[in-house]
């Protein structure tokens, strides 16, 4: 049953975390570890932190993100994460898409008859 | 000592290293800088928090199928499509056969339910334009075979309304209603296996 749930969790993570992280950016460049802590906040967001550098790597060659290496005043420098117009307009889309889709499911889940019409 | 000389640290980018070997040779080593940085950033001193930053991280394995699973679907492009098989969590043969079968079978449904059939049909349609197993030319015929069907029941509701139809014709509207949306599935579903 563990195995399940973390399966259905996994599948829908996948869907929906190169988002999360979108939307992380919306307002500020953030470097890895920073996104990291956002999204660990909400359990459900990351089970191996590991994982995000794939994504960030994929984002980053799609054209949604540009990476930045800056100084940090204390430590070694880090590599930023920006959203370009692209990633602006891709977070639009799937902030739009969303509700409809959190609604349909919705629908099903409680109404599986889907015979409201 | 750095963290990022700690013998704990060097073992698991030794790890990852060894379990991406199939990564291009640039699309890893970013991996593991990436890696590297976030121990570095993480600035653990001893022993305990190294341990600690590294199982945030995750196991080796897992982070290194992370990195697979990104590159997988899409080195491939669309010549390669069919022999690199894609990963991830549309790419399965249930999933396919879901997905190939879900805009037929809401088109048909709208017939009995107008709103779950409309429903069935838009999911049916996200996921396939979602999915990477099948190519843009693909998703388009599957899309036009399953749009077919409200739009032919349109037709012949209009003129089964101006009594410009007789039995004949109905039977051949309601053949293809069934065909349209089946030989789309049937399309999508021989595109993947060759």
């Amino acid at each position: 049953m563990n195995e399940a749930g973390g399966r259905v969790s996994s599948q829908l993570r996948k869907g929906v975390l190169e988002y999360c992280v979108l939307a992380l950016l919306r307002d500020e460049p953030k470097y890895g570890v920073e996104l990291l802590t956002e999204l660990s906040a909400v359990s459900v967001m990351t089970t191996s932190q590991g994982t995000i550098y794939p994504l960030l790597s994929r984002l980053r060659r799609e054209g949604f993100v540009d990476t930045e290496l800056r100084e940090s005043p204390s430590g070694p420098p880090r590599r930023y994460y920006a959203l370009t117009a692209l990633g602006t307009a891709a977070l639009a889309e799937f902030a739009g898409a969303w509700p409809l889709f959190r609604d349909a499911v919705d629908h099903f889940l409680t109404d599986p008859q889907g015979d409201t019409a | 000592m750095n963290a990022i000389d700690h013998p704990l640290v060097a073992a698991y980018l030794d790890s990852v290293a060894r379990e991406t070997a199939e990564l291009p040779a640039d699309r890893r080593a970013e991996l593991l800088a990436d890696l590297r940085e976030h121990v570095e950033v993480s600035e653990a001193a001893d022993d305990d928090a190294i341990r600690a930053v590294l199982d945030g991280l995750g196991e080796p394995r897992t982070v290194a199928a992370s990195a697979l699973a990104e590159e997988g679907p899409r080195t491939g492009a669309t010549t390669t499509a069919a022999v690199l098989a894609p990963v991830g969590p549309l790419s399965g043969r249930r999933a396919a056969r879901l997905i190939a079968a879900l805009p037929a079978l809401g088109g048909l449904l709208i017939l009995g339910s107008p709103f779950a059939g409309a429903l069935v049909l838009a999911i049916g349609l996200a996921l396939l334009w979602k999915t990477p197993l099948w190519d843009a030319r693909h998703k388009r015929i599957g899309t036009a075979t399953s749009v077919a069907v409200p739009l032919l029941l349109l037709l012949g509701g209009l003129l089964l309304a101006g009594g410009r139809i007789g039995p004949l014709e109905l039977l051949l509207l309601g053949v293809f209603l069934v065909g349209v949306p089946a030989a789309g599935a049937l399309v999508l579903l021989r595109a993947l296996r060759d």
